[in-house]
C-alpha cells in the first residue's frame, strides 16, 4: 500500500515509555479506586478506561498519524458505544 | 374483533391499542402491494418498452418520511400512555404474592392463604408481586392482556381488574427447563361474595368455584413423605403411580436395575437401592436415568426428610 | 478460462486452500446451505411435534433441543452471514472493480472459523448430556443450570463469531482502499452500501456477545456470578449484553438482503434506482439506531420504566429507514419498462412478506401491545416473516439473480416459478397462522399446547409441508441447473453494474484491464435523466 510508505513517522521511544507509564498509572488508580467504594470504581470505570483506550489508539496504534476521515470513523464508534452505555444507565440507574 | 375473551380492565385498551396499528398497518400494506401490482402491469415492457431514470424527487422523500415518522410517533404514543395505565397500580389493589418455579406456580393471599390456582374477585383491582425461586419465567394471562417476566433476585408486579367471571389459562412464557409448557395454571375470578366467604373461612373451606377437592392418592407408609414430595414440587415430574411424566415414576423404582448416565457422558447400570436414591435426590445432575432430560433442579433434603421420602418410595411397588 | 477451472492447486484443495474470493463465497455457498437444510429438518419436526395434543409425539427435552438448535443453525449459521459471506465474498470486489477482497488469506481464515464453529456446536448434538435446551438466547440463569451441553453450543457461537468480525473488517477495508478509479462513494452499487452498514455493525457488536458467551462459560465452569443473582449476579444483564448484539444482529441479517433486491429491482424495471442517496444513507441510519434499540426485547423483563419508553420511542424511530427503503422500491417501478422473471418475482415477493414482518414488528413496538404478544407465536411469526420473507426470500432472489453469473449455467424459469407457489402460500399459512395463535395467547418455545389453539396450529404446520416442498423444488432446479443447464450468457438480464460486464462465470482475476468508472451506476437509459 503506498499509503502507508508515506507516512513512516519515526516516534521517539521515549514517546511510548511515556504513554506506557501513564497507562500504568491510569490502572493503579482504578485499581485504588475500586478498593474505596463500588460507585466510585464505576465512575471511574466509565470515565477512565476510555482515556486509556484513547492512549492505545492514538500512539500505539497510530491513529494520531492517520487522517482525519479515520479518525473521524474511529471517534464516531466510540460516540455509539458512549449511547450504548447510556441506555444501559436509563435501565439501571431508574430500577 | 375478540378472539379470546377481554376479561380484565387492560384487555380493551391494548386491543384499541393493538386495533389502531393494525388498520394503519393493513392500510399502508394494501397501498404499496396495489402501487407494485399496478406499476408492475402498467409499466410492463410489453407495453411501455423504455423505461425513464427518473433519479429521485426530493419533495417526494421529505414528505414521506416526514409522514412515517409522525405516524409512528403517534402509534408510540398510544402505545406507551395506555402501557402507563397497566404499570401504575391502584392504592386499593389486593396485594398477591405469586412464585414460580419450575413448573409450577404457586400464590400466597395477605392473609397467608396458599393455593395454586389464582382466585380472585370480580371487579377487585389486585397487583401481583412475581417473584421466582429458580430461573427467569413468564406470567402470562392472555385473556387478561397481561404479561410479565419472573426474575430470581427481583420483585417484579403487574396489576389489573378482572372484568368478567370465569377461569382463565395461565402459562409461563420464558423457557424455563423441560416441562416448560406445562407450567400452566388457571385465574378463577369469582363474584366478591364467593371470594370473600373462601377467604375469610377457615382452613377447610372449599376453594371458591368448584366442589370439595378430591383427596390425592397416598402409598402405605406414608408418614408425611407425601406432603413433602408436593411442597419440594418433586410431584411435578414423577408420578407416585405408575403415570408417565417428565420424570421418572417411584412407583416399582425401588430394587429394580437401572441404566444412567453420568456426568461425563458414560453410561452404566446401577442397583436403584437406598443408596441411589439418596444420590439421586441430593445431587440430581449427577446420575441420570437414561431415557429421561437431565432437568431435575437440585433442591436438598434434609436428613429426616431424606429418611422418610426414601423408606415412602420404597413401599411404592 | 473462469473461476471454476483454473486455480493454483487442482481438485478439492484448490477450493478448501483457495484465497480467490469467489471460491471462498462458493465454499460459504456449499456449507451454508447444508445447514439450512439441516435446520430445516428441526424445523419440520417442530411443526410436526405440534400435530398430537397428548401424547407428544417426540419427548419435550428432545422439542427443547430442537428449536434451540432450529434457532442457533438458522440464525448464526444462514441467515446472519449468508448474504454477506456468499454473494457479499462473491461480488463485493467486481461490483467494485477490484481483483480480490482486501485481506484474501484472512478471507479464506474465517471460512474455517465459520466451520469451526458450525462442527463446534453440531458436536454438541452427540456429546456430553444431550443438546442445548434453552432455546438460542440461551437466558440465564437457566442456561447456567441447565444440565444440557451449553457450553458447546455456546462457544460454537462464539468461534462464529470471529468469522463474522473478520469478515466485517475485510469488507470494510475493501470498500475503503479498493474501489476502482473513478468509483466515488455516490457511485458505488447500492448492494455495497448495504454491505458497507452491515459489516460496521458486525465489527462492533460482534465482541458484546464474544465477552457474554465466555462469560457464560466462565459462570457454569467457576461460578464467577455475573449472571446468577443467587450469587450476586443480575439477569437482566445478560439479556442487555445479548441484545446489544443480537438486535443489531438482525439487521445485519437484514441488510445484504435489503441490498440485493436493491440491486435486482432497477435491472428489471431498467430504469435508474429512485432514490439512491436515500436508499444508502438509510442503510447507515438503519445499522446505526438499529443498534440503540435491543431493550424493546425486554419491556416485560422488569427494566426501568424510563428504559422501557426509550426504548420503545427509538425502536418506532429505526422503522422510519426501512420505510424510506420500501418507499423507494415501489417508485422505482414507476414509468419503468418492467419484466417479472424469477428473480424479479422473488424480489416482489420480498418486498410484500418484509411489509407484514416490519408493519407486525410497529405493533410489538407499542408497548401496551408488547405486553400481550411478547414470547408468543406472534412473535415467532413476525421474526419469520422478516428473517425468512425478508431474508430468507430476498436471498432466493438474489441466487436467482446472480446463479447463471455465479456458475455460467441457466436454470429453468418455469420451474423456478413454479417453485414460487408453494412457497408463497405455505409460507403465508404457516406464518399468519403464529401471528393470530400468538395475539390469542400461544406462547413459544412450547412442545404441546391448550385445545383451542389445535386448528390453527394444523393450518401451519400444513402450510410448513407446502413451503417445503416449495422449497426443494427451488433448489432440485437449481441443482438440476448446475449439470444440465444451458450455458449462460454474460449479462442474460440487461444489468448495469460491473459484475454484467465480466464473462459468466467471471475469470480468475475479475477484470483484464481495471475498470475506470466515469458516471453514476443503474444508468439504463441515457439522456432520460432527471
Amino acid at each position: 500500500m503506498e499509503a502507508t510508505k508515506n507516512h513512516t513517522h519515526s516516534i521517539p521511544y521515549r514517546t511510548y515509555v511515556i504513554v506506557w507509564l501513564v497507562l500504568l498509572a491510569l490502572t493503579a488508580i482504578l485499581v485504588l479506586a475500586s478498593a474505596v467504594s463500588r460507585s466510585l470504581a464505576v465512575w471511574a470505570m466509565l470515565f477512565l478506561t476510555p482515556v486509556k483506550a484513547g492512549l492505545v489508539f492514538f500512539f500505539f496504534m497510530h491513529l494520531k498519524y492517520e487522517k482525519t476521515f479515520l479518525k473521524a470513523l474511529v471517534f464516531m464508534t466510540l460516540g455509539l458505544l458512549v449511547m450504548v452505555i447510556a441506555l444501559f444507565f436509563l435501565d439501571i440507574s431508574y430500577r | 374483533m375478540p378472539i379470546i375473551p377481554q376479561a380484565s380492565s387492560a384487555a380493551g385498551r391494548v386491543d384499541s391499542v393493538f386495533l389502531f396499528i393494525l388498520v394503519l398497518c393493513a392500510a399502508v400494506l394494501v397501498f404499496i402491494t396495489a402501487a407494485l401490482i399496478y406499476f408492475v402491469i402498467r409499466y410492463n415492457r410489453k407495453r411501455h418498452s423504455k423505461g425513464e431514470d427518473i433519479e429521485g424527487n426530493t419533495w417526494l422523500e421529505i414528505f414521506w418520511t416526514a409522514a412515517t415518522t409522525v405516524l409512528f410517533l403517534v402509534m408510540f404514543y398510544y402505545g406507551w400512555t395506555n402501557f402507563s395505565y397497566m404499570r401504575e397500580a391502584p392504592r386499593d389493589a389486593m396485594q398477591i404474592q405469586v412464585t414460580g418455579r419450575q413448573w409450577t406456580w404457586s400464590f400466597m393471599y395477605p392473609n397467608g392463604k396458599q393455593t395454586a390456582d389464582l382466585y380472585l374477585a370480580l371487579d377487585r383491582p389486585v397487583k401481583l408481586e412475581l417473584r421466582s425461586a429458580d430461573v427467569i419465567h413468564g406470567f402470562f394471562v392472555p385473556a387478561f392482556r397481561i404479561k410479565q417476566d419472573v426474575v430470581p433476585g427481583k420483585a417484579n408486579y403487574t396489576w389489573f381488574t378482572p372484568t368478567q367471571l370465569g377461569s382463565f389459562d395461565i402459562a409461563c412464557t420464558v423457557i424455563c427447563g423441560v416441562s416448560h409448557a406445562d407450567m400452566l395454571s388457571k385465574a378463577v375470578v369469582v363474584p366478591v361474595g364467593e371470594f370473600e366467604k373462601w377467604y375469610f373461612g377457615d382452613d377447610d373451606t372449599p376453594l371458591p368455584g368448584q366442589a370439595v377437592s378430591s383427596e390425592p392418592v397416598r402409598g402405605s407408609a406414608d408418614g408425611g413423605a407425601y406432603e413433602i414430595l408436593q411442597d419440594r414440587f418433586c410431584t411435578t415430574c414423577h408420578s407416585i403411580d405408575g403415570t408417565p411424566m417428565v420424570g421418572p415414576t417411584f412407583r416399582g423404582m425401588y430394587g429394580r436395575k437401572q441404566a444412567v448416565t453420568d456426568s461425563d457422558g458414560k453410561e452404566r447400570n446401577v442397583d436403584v437401592d437406598e443408596d441411589y436414591l439418596v444420590r439421586a435426590i441430593q445431587d440430581p445432575m449427577a446420575e441420570i436415568m437414561k431415557g429421561y432430560p437431565p432437568a431435575m433442579p437440585k433442591n436438598p433434603l434434609s436428613d429426616e426428610e431424606l429418611g422418610l421420602v426414601v423408606e415412602y418410595i420404597k413401599s411404592l411397588k | 478460462m473462469s473461476y471454476l477451472e483454473e486455480g493454483k492447486r487442482k481438485g478439492i484443495a484448490g477450493w478448501i486452500l483457495s484465497t480467490d474470493h469467489k471460491r471462498v463465497g462458493i465454499l460459504y455457498l456449499a456449507s451454508m446451505l447444508s445447514l439450512f437444510f439441516v435446520a430445516v429438518v428441526f424445523g419440520v419436526l417442530m411443526r410436526i411435534e405440534q400435530m398430537a395434543l397428548d401424547p407428544p409425539i417426540f419427548p419435550a427435552q428432545m422439542y427443547n433441543a430442537l428449536f434451540t438448535l432450529h434457532g442457533v443453525i438458522m440464525i448464526f449459521m444462514f441467515v446472519l452471514p449468508g448474504l454477506s459471506a456468499i454473494f457479499g465474498n462473491f461480488f463485493l470486489p467486481i461490483m467494485i472493480g477490484a481483483r480480490d477482497v482486501a485481506f484474501p488469506r484472512l478471507n479464506l481464515m474465517s471460512w474455517y472459523f465459520f466451520i469451526a464453529g458450525a462442527l463446534i456446536v453440531l458436536s454438541s448434538l452427540f456429546t456430553g448430556s444431550g443438546p442445548p435446551d434453552t432455546g438460542w438466547t440461551f437466558y440465564a440463569p437457566f442456561s447456567l443450570r441447565s444440565g444440557t451441553n451449553i457450553t458447546l453450543g455456546v462457544f460454537g457461537a462464539f468461534v462464529l463469531g470471529f468469522s463474522s468480525i473478520l469478515t466485517g473488517l475485510n469488507f470494510i477495508t475493501t470498500i475503503h482502499r479498493m474501489r476502482a478509479p473513478g468509483m466515488g462513494w455516490h457511485r458505488m452499487p447500492l448492494f455495497i452500501w448495504s454491505l458497507y452498514g452491515t459489516s460496521w455493525v458486525q465489527v462492533l457488536a460482534t465482541p458484546i456477545i464474544g465477552i457474554t458467551f465466555l462469560l457464560v462459560i466462565a459462570e457454569r465452569f467457576f461460578g464467577i456470578g455475573v449472571f446468577d443473582p443467587a450469587k450476586g449476579g443480575d439477569p437482566l444483564l445478560y439479556q442487555h449484553l445479548f441484545w446489544t448484539y443480537s438486535h443489531p444482529a438482525v439487521y445485519i441479517m437484514i441488510l445484504p438482503a435489503m441490498g440485493a433486491i436493491t440491486e435486482i429491482i432497477p435491472t428489471f424495471a431498467r430504469r435508474t434506482v429512485f432514490g439512491y442517496k436515500a436508499i444508502a444513507y438509510s442503510s447507515l441510519a438503519i445499522a446505526f439506531l438499529g443498534s440503540l434499540v435491543w431493550g424493546h426485547h425486554m419491556f416485560t423483563s422488569g427494566m426501568s420504566e424510563v428504559a422501557n419508553y426509550a426504548f420503545s420511542l427509538l425502536t418506532f424511530l429505526v422503522a422510519v429507514p426501512s420505510a424510506i427503503k420500501v418507499f423507494n422500491w415501489t417508485a422505482t417501478l414507476y414509468k419503468g419498462a418492467v419484466r417479472v422473471d424469477p428473480p424479479m418475482l422473488y424480489a416482489l415477493t420480498f418486498i410484500f412478506l418484509f411489509s407484514i414482518g416490519g408493519l407486525t414488528g410497529l405493533m410489538q413496538g407499542a408497548l401496551a401491545v408488547n405486553a400481550q404478544v411478547h414470547d408468543t407465536y406472534f412473535i415467532v411469526g413476525h421474526f419469520h416473516y422478516v428473517m425468512f420473507g425478508g431474508t430468507g426470500i430476498g436471498f432466493f432472489a438474489a441466487l436467482l439473480y446472480w446463479f447463471p453469473k455465479m456458475f455460467g449455467k441457466m436454470y429453468s424459469a418455469n420451474a423456478a416459478v413454479a417453485a414460487w407457489v408453494p412457497i408463497f402460500i405455505g409460507f403465508n399459512m404457516l406464518y399468519f397462522s403464529m401471528l393470530i395463535l400468538g395475539y390469542m395467547g400461544m406462547p413459544r418455545r412450547y412442545y404441546t399446547h391448550l385445545p383451542q389453539y389445535h386448528s390453527l396450529h394444523m393450518v401451519a404446520t400444513i402450510g410448513s409441508f407446502i413451503m417445503v416442498a416449495g422449497v426443494i423444488l427451488f433448489f432440485g432446479n437449481l441443482i438440476a441447473a448446475l449439470y444440465r443447464g444451458k450455458k449462460a450468457a454474460d449479462n442474460p438480464w440487461g444489468g448495469v453494474t460491473l459484475e454484467w460486464k465480466v464473462s459468466s462465470p467471471p475469470p480468475l482475476e475479475n477484470f483484464d484491464r481495471t475498470p475506470v468508472i466515469v458516471e453514476r451506476p443503474y444508468i439504463f437509459n441515457p439522456g432520460t435523466t432527471r
